[in-house]
């Protein structure tokens, strides 16, 4: 996953000061984090990439968190503020129990039903959460079928 | 659920005796780790029988399993736990609590109180206390290890901070499919320096268990869950596993080899194999139909080789319960290129995708086709081990002579 700038993250998590923010993976308040089908409010202005020129040409954009142990989360928000997808990388599996919201539920009923051991794959109505990885380094993704702007695709996602 | 096939349970059978009898005949040890052959003294037995069938649960497929021997350290109060999964994807052997009947010691904290673990898999997790015991397989044996035992019954459930991913937790028999997981991939530590002194906060990984609530702490490395090999006092370098090929519709049970060191004795020389380094997260990177894709592993641990997704590749899923696996009309046959991570060495990987549907509806276990998505990645897991022998080089370990061979983490085949 490559690594955006943090100007936005400081004002996303509420945080002031010249330090990149941080909040613990997956053991801070995670009131910061954003949340898959939720509202986000604006960070401030990001540095658009070529990947990010698509998102903003639907008056989507993304934000990055950068957490303790070097983990990331990616939140792609589109006009309406509404979160329809999130990235993230880390040493340890996320707090999915936070980011997947009203969906949680539904996840853990999908991912107790797989037959395969190895990369997590659960495709379940309009939910996807994909993640790969071992300890040390895991990636993954999330996000809702019915909430992805109609000019992007789900390879935005990532 | 379908049952053990006779001649599956002969071979469990076959291998528990062989690793009595080895442990009985106490083993000649031999030279270190890099060394050759072992001089004059009689060679270390250092294989052990490793069976892909339908496992204790009746319904695995593409598991690979062994039989490991616990003792009470510098005792002979052994156990031998079989049906125990050989994976090359973590580090570290964890084993149901509900299989072992040694008083083992459960491990303290630098606090002094009971150390958890909390470890991750990409679909699953596994909790319980870290204990410490001798592992033996074959003729080696390594002393005082500290494993983790699964769903340690009196320990504390997992806290939050383990089970908020949502994966399942897989600490039955029935749920794991398996009595224990034997990591023997290309790390030491299974966390390492991420969750040692030095780091400024704790991960959830490790929990110090007071009464109060288990909280993340740090655990000094050589406390942390380890591969039992790198500690083996010889053949300590890395593992090879070694399986026959199976037909294109699978086979209920087929039998192979993990041999431990590489390029230590007459039977693990690494000649004629092409050496993969791996990177600091144990990942090697694929090109497939001219792109590059990073995060490639060879992983015994997955049960089907999963990779990219159906859109890229015109796919279908399967349906039902099995959707996560891929279903065409006929085989499809794939190729790729291998890419060390450092260094130039390159392999080819040539593979077939079948259609789990039909593969599932065998009464078989062992499927060299199975195949399901994992987006933007390779996981080339079990399906790719049979008829091939594939190396795993541990982190800071040499082969051979210093300089003369590879050092790992890194793969060959």
């Amino acid at each position: 996953m490559r690594k955006l700038t943090t100007a936005c993250l400081g004002v996303l998590l509420g945080l002031a000061g010249a330090g990149p923010a941080r909040a613990a993976w997956g053991q801070a308040p995670a009131a910061s984090l954003p949340v898959l089908g939720e509202t986000l409010a604006p960070g401030a202005a990001a540095q658009l990439r070529a990947q990010e020129r698509a998102l903003a040409a639907t008056g989507a954009r993304v934000e990055e968190i950068q957490l303790d142990h070097g983990a990331v989360v990616r939140a792609y928000v589109a006009a309406s503020g509404q979160v329809f997808g999130l990235a993230w990388q880390g040493p340890t599996l996320p707090d999915l129990a936070h980011l997947l919201g009203q969906h949680y539920a539904a996840f853990q009923r999908a991912a107790a039903g797989a037959r395969r051991r190895g990369p997590l794959y659960v495709h379940s109505g309009t939910l996807v959460v994909e993640m790969s990885g071992h300890m040390r380094d895991f990636r993954g993704r999330a996000y809702l079928t019915d909430a992805i702007p109609a000019a992007l695709t789900p390879a935005v996602v990532r | 659920m379908r049952r053990l096939r006779d001649e599956a349970m002969a071979i469990l059978l076959a291998a528990l005796l062989a690793t009595l009898v080895a442990c009985g005949g106490g083993g000649g040890t031999s030279g270190g780790s890099g060394g050759g052959g072992g001089g004059g003294n009689p060679p270390t037995p250092n294989t052990v029988t490793a069976v892909s069938n339908l496992g204790v649960g009746g319904n695995y497929a593409d598991g690979l399993f062994t039989s490991v021997t616990v003792c009470v350290p510098g005792t002979s109060n052994c156990q031998t736990i079989d049906n125990v999964l050989v994976d090359t994807g973590s580090y570290g052997l964890r084993l149901l609590g509900s299989q072992v009947n040694l008083p083992l010691t459960i491990s303290a904290d630098s606090n002094g109180n009971p150390l958890g673990e909390c470890e991750q898999f990409a679909s699953s997790f596994d909790w319980g206390p870290v204990a410490t015991a001798d592992v033996q397989m074959a003729g080696e044996k390594a002393a005082a290890v500290p494993i983790q035992l699964m769903g340690q019954s009196g320990f504390p459930a997992p806290p939050a901070l383990c089970s908020q991913s949502g994966v399942p937790e897989t600490d039955t028999q029935a749920l794991l499919g398996a009595n224990g997981i034997l990591g023997v991939g290309v790390f030491v530590h299974d966390c390492g320096s991420g969750c040692a002194p030095g780091q400024t906060s704790a991960p959830a990984v490790y929990f110090g268990c007071p009464a109060a609530g288990c909280a993340p702490t740090l655990v000094a490395l050589a406390s942390q869950v380890q591969n039992p090999v790198a500690l083996f006092p010889q053949d300590n370098n890395g593992v090879v596993i070694q399986m026959p090929q199976v037909p294109d519709a699978g086979a209920p049970s087929v039998s192979g080899t993990l041999t431990f060191g590489i390029g230590t004795q007459s039977d693990n020389s690494l000649a004629g194999a092409t050496v993969l380094y791996a990177d600091g997260y144990g990942d090697f990177s694929t090109t497939f139909q001219g792109k590059n894709y990073s995060g490639s592993v060879l992983d015994s641990g997955s049960n089907g080789n999963f990779f990219l997704d159906g859109a890229t590749l015109n796919l279908p899923l399967c349906s039902g319960n099995n959707t996560g696996f891929y279903c065409p009309s006929s085989t499809v046959s794939y190729s790729a290129t291998n890419l060390s991570a450092a260094g130039a060495g390159t392999a080819a990987a040539a593979w077939n995708v079948g259609n789990a549907d039909n593969l599932f509806a065998t009464p078989n276990a062992a499927f060299n086709n199975l195949a399901g998505p994992n987006p933007g990645a390779f996981d080339f897991g079990m399906a790719f081990f049979y008829g091939r022998t594939l190396y795993f080089g541990i982190n800071g370990a040499s082969v051979g002579a210093a300089g003369n061979g590879p050092t790992g983490p890194f793969y060959a085949y």
